[in-house]
């Protein structure tokens, strides 16, 4: 899964507090996990000391998120002007902006949870969502 | 005297002042030259030098040794095979090597050239680092390094690199100053 996959990060600039365990990537950030694909104009990282992943926090103009999940044939992306990523709860957080869309599907409001483990979506406050009916298979007749 | 031996005195006359003039020129330079020549004798040099400098209560701060220690009575110190060591409460924390170094007289800039490697001991809650690079300013106070230069950092799971770097020694902070790539493997 992505999950497993490393971890690599461009930027212009960047700075890292091993003891506080906290790297800063700012300007023109692409951070890139197997599928996974973020642009941003920042990105905080935080780890333990154990070094293991904690936390990423995304802000952008707006940031953006991409993620082939698995057995499905569709990016998922989605934007918003903060996203944070719970990296123990595999849960995207987006917030200001927020707008998820996978094929003609479309998810917006003022904050959106996404699970990249389990591709699951959920939204509140003031939500509008866009399902298009799926396409009937040619070789299936329509009930009557 | 007729035209002619006066003519002859004349002119000889003229080469003896000019020569004098020239001579006496010539005689000025090379006393300058002197001083300045002097400041770029070294007036001692050791082999196999060490340095250290405690802190306010007793504790090791920081400690240089090169394999030879030229000393200038103007110009900036010169090193061979330097070696950095700055300790944080008594324990060794960074270890900076180069193939040449250059101190200040004022003994508070210190410039560590060639090939430089830095490297951070694991002292928790931090893990083993390191840097390498070229020609590193190290500012005493406030215990900071400084290149320029193209710099890769190599930690437990991490590599990194960059153009032009600052590290805080004391805070264990890096500011990376362009062209940043890195790639991780976190559990």
């Amino acid at each position: 899964t992505d999950k497993d996959q490393p971890i690599n990060i461009t930027a212009e600039q960047a700075t890292i507090d091993d003891l506080k365990g906290v790297a800063i990537y700012e300007g023109n950030v692409i951070v890139t996990q197997g599928t996974i694909r973020i642009e941003a104009d920042k990105v905080t990282l935080t780890y333990t000391q154990k070094q293991t992943l904690d936390k990423v926090i995304l802000d952008g103009n707006p940031a953006r998120f991409k993620q082939r999940p698995d057995n499905s044939k569709e990016d998922l992306n989605a934007k918003a002007s903060k996203m944070e990523y719970f990296a123990t709860e595999n849960r995207l957080q987006l917030t200001q902006n927020a707008e998820v869309w996978q094929g003609k599907d479309t998810f917006t409001g003022q904050r959106i949870t996404y699970d990249t483990e389990r591709g699951i979506i959920k939204a509140n406050q003031k939500v509008q969502v866009t399902i298009q009916p799926r396409q009937q298979s040619s070789s299936s007749t329509p009930a009557n | 005297m007729d035209k002619e031996q006066w003519a002859g005195w004349t002119l000889l006359l003229l080469v003896a002042g000019f020569s004098t003039i020239w001579l006496y020129r010539m005689e000025k330079d090379s006393a300058i030259m002197s001083e300045e020549d002097l400041s770029r004798v070294p007036d001692y040099t050791l082999g196999r030098f060490t340095a250290t400098q405690l802190d306010k209560t007793g504790l090791l701060q920081h400690r240089l040794t090169a394999e030879t220690m030229v000393h200038y009575p103007v110009i900036e110190t010169e090193l061979r095979a330097p070696v950095l060591f700055f300790y944080d409460k008594g324990q060794p924390a960074w270890q900076i090597v180069a193939e040449q170094g250059r101190v200040s007289p004022d003994n508070k800039n210190l410039w560590l050239l060639g090939e430089t490697i830095m490297e951070r001991q694991s002292v928790a809650p931090t893990e083993q680092l390191r840097l390498i690079s070229r020609d590193v300013w190290i500012q005493v106070e406030p215990q900071t390094a400084e290149t320029i230069e193209p710099t890769t950092i190599l930690g437990q799971n991490a590599e990194t690199h960059s153009v032009g770097m600052k590290v805080y020694l004391p805070t264990h902070v890096l500011e990376l100053r362009s062209q940043v790539r890195g790639r991780y493997v976190y559990q």
